[in-house]
């Protein structure tokens, strides 16, 4: 990701703004954590995504052994709104730029 | 409607109630976020406030649960949506206990609990058992919802 932009006219104030490249893909990490316990990481997985419950298990153990794992690629919204929806469900989920892999 | 059933003696009931209330009262105020946040700071509140609002909202439903008159005896009937937040709420709690009262814990002994860890915690065998509990909680609520 960038830096920021400052609004340069000179009757406005000054105001810091975020830059996101929101034409990149963007990749949706869930983190390894010793609490959620597995069968509850499948079901997460399955009803957020619409993953098989084979899938979704993939995805966990890559989770426990790995430390993360992949769950999902695609535009900047979507993938916040994942990623939000995994915080409600108590994971710990990243925003990563997939240019950066 | 989903049904979850919960086999406790009383005893351990009127413990796991008492003891959720006391954590509950602590995690009021807490909007812990684990992973990204947006960088913008508007939107950094709005995020970090809507995902308090979901913890309480489920936290309330653990609470309600628990206290229901068959919890710990016969099946408890519940809605769908109260039975997502159910599961959510388990992890909330445990994941705080983790945080907190549990933080010297290894990671293994967590994920690998031995019938020491209950016995030899000293003042920390309450927040274990509670702990423990609750994975017992939302592993037979993830079985209910696996059954809709």
């Amino acid at each position: 990701m960038s830096g920021y932009t400052l609004q340069d006219s000179p009757l406005a104030v000054p105001v810091l703004e975020p830059e996101v490249d929101k034409a990149t893909p963007w990749n949706v990490i869930v983190m390894n954590d010793p609490v959620n316990l597995m069968n509850y990481v499948v079901y997460v997985f399955q009803t957020v995504f619409g993953y098989t419950k084979q899938k979704a298990t993939r995805h966990m153990l890559e989770v426990h052994e790995q430390g993360k794992s992949l769950v999902w690629s695609g535009d900047f919204e979507k993938a916040e709104a994942f990623v939000y929806t995994l915080q409600q469900w108590q994971l710990t989920a990243t925003l990563e730029s997939a240019e950066g892999e | 409607m989903p049904t979850v059933r919960i086999k406790l003696d009383s005893s351990v009931t009127a413990f796991l109630k008492r003891m959720l209330q006391g954590i509950f009262e602590s995690l009021q105020e807490s909007g812990r976020v684990r992973g990204y946040l947006p960088e913008a700071e508007e939107d950094q509140e709005f995020w970090v406030e809507g995902l308090r609002d979901e913890n309480l909202e489920a936290l309330d439903t653990l609470l309600n649960f628990v206290k229901s008159e068959n919890f710990g005896r016969r099946k408890v009937e519940i809605s769908e949506d109260s039975l997502f937040s159910l599961m959510k709420a388990c992890s909330c709690v445990r994941l705080h206990l983790r945080e907190t009262a549990l933080l010297d814990v290894s990671d293994e002994e967590l994920e690998n609990p031995s019938i020491e860890s209950v016995l030899f915690k000293g003042p920390q065998s309450e927040v274990y058992v509670v702990y423990s509990l609750l994975a017992y909680i939302q592993s037979t609520a993830v079985e209910a919802a696996s059954r809709l």
